[in-house]
């Protein structure tokens, strides 16, 4: 195998295993985390000029990922085919936080039907527990920017629970 | 949606996996060792993430592994997979993965352009730094030290002349191409390697580095007297140059 090969491979073994936790948890499937990991290193591999210099190959790995995870759960087919997996969702971690299995639908259920910006910013609030301004680094805005989708994130939450 | 169960001061999952994949400065890795040693949240959480890789690891151990580990039950999917395992197999990948590690392409160089002309499209130098194992993207401004090694990268349209040329506090250079009186000719391309590197000396300050792009041939030596004497436009017409400053510190 050539060097170069061996490189990609260390970049994978560095960042795969966080890249499938994370998307495992989003997803509650480990064979649908399988698929999006293997999509996003594919994509990598393929077009790497999509890696665009951001600050860290984690945090563009973090982001591809739930960019491709949130895709997975807007989809029809595979929301109907993840919710249901409800009872028999995957083993959660035990930190950074707990959740029912139930309640981990509810918030897939919701990922699924928020607008974009509001969606990514959720999963990294709720589902990573990241600071304002780790989600900044990510997002690429300021602090006071995730402050303000964090409170229209509420407000959604609240109009959505109102009209339910 | 729940409110968050991690103590402010706690370590994050993000900055876990950033400690993990080894992309910390050193000041932050220190940071994150030492808190996480008085922690016991965070020493569990740390102890997990270290149990997760490597029951991940042991599962697929590298990407065509991993490739083979994904269902098949989309022919396209299958196809993918395949693909990139054969990729993987023979070698194929060179030039993406050494792209990925080392001179990652990117569309948005971000170089000033502060001497001559530069048309919208046209030729762009991009440049990355490896400090240690780490390779980062370098940008207009950064800080580098003594022992940093860059790495350049080009883009053009079209078949285009080129020299690099560097000057710090105590002298100008070419960088590229090495020995030779006239301007390398480049192929078209998009975010292609140089096939150099360069290790910075032990001359603290600013380093300037001139990118001279030109549609056709040049003398280095006169790129070099015109850049020095801040002169651009003795270039040949149509030339654009580049320029990127950098501010080299001692390493601490």
């Amino acid at each position: 195998m050539s060097r170069q090969a061996d490189s990609f491979d260390a970049l994978y073994r560095r960042h795969a295993p966080s890249a499938f936790r994370r998307a495992e948890r989003l997803l509650g499937a480990a064979d649908v985390a399988h698929e999006v990991v293997h999509d996003v290193f594919l994509s990598l591999l393929e077009r790497p000029a999509q890696y665009e210099g951001r600050s860290s190959m984690s945090t563009f790995l973090y982001s591809a990922v739930t960019h491709a995870c949130l895709n997975r759960l807007r989809d029809d087919k595979n929301r109907r085919r993840l919710l249901q997996l409800n009872a028999q969702a995957v083993p959660l971690p035990s930190a950074p936080q707990e959740a029912t299995a139930e309640e981990w639908t509810t918030l897939r259920a919701r990922l699924a039907r928020l607008p974009d910006g509001l969606a990514q910013v959720a999963v990294y609030y709720y589902f990573d527990e990241l600071s304002h301004e780790e989600i900044a680094r990510l997002v690429g805005c300021s602090r006071s920017h995730v402050g303000d989708l964090l409170q229209r994130l509420q407000v959604w939450t609240q109009q959505e629970a109102g009209a339910a | 949606m729940k409110p968050q169960t991690r103590p402010t001061d706690c370590v994050s999952n993000l900055l876990f996996d950033e400690w993990l994949a080894g992309e910390l400065e050193p000041s932050a890795q220190v940071a994150v060792e030492a808190h996480a040693r008085g922690c016991e949240r965070c020493t569990t959480r740390s102890a997990e993430l270290i149990a997760q890789r490597q029951a991940f690891l042991q599962q697929a151990p590298d990407f065509a592994a991993h490739a083979r580990l994904v269902p098949q039950h989309r022919a396209m999917r299958s196809a993918a997979a395949s693909r990139a395992a054969s990729w993987i197999a023979g070698g194929v990948i060179a030039l993406a993965a050494c792209a990925l590690l080392m001179l990652r392409p990117h569309a948005h160089p971000q170089l000033s352009s502060d001497a001559g002309t530069r048309s919208k499209g046209g030729a762009r130098l991009g440049f990355f730094v490896k400090r240690g194992e780490n390779v980062r993207r370098g940008a207009p401004g950064d800080t580098v030290h003594p022992g940093d090694r860059l790495r350049f990268t080009y883009a053009s349209p079209s078949p285009v002349y080129f020299a690099l040329l560097n000057s710090d506090a105590k002298a100008s250079s070419v960088f590229f191409p090495g020995g030779a009186a006239q301007a390398a000719r480049l192929p078209a391309g998009t975010e292609t390697p140089l096939d150099f590197s360069v290790e910075l000396d032990g001359v603290l300050g600013v380093e300037q580095i001139y990118a001279v792009f030109c549609p056709a041939p040049f003398e280095v030596a006169s790129a070099r007297a015109a850049i020095t004497a801040h002169t651009p436009a003795a270039l040949p017409p149509d030339c654009h140059v580049e320029t990127v400053t950098l501010h080299k510190e001692p390493a601490h």
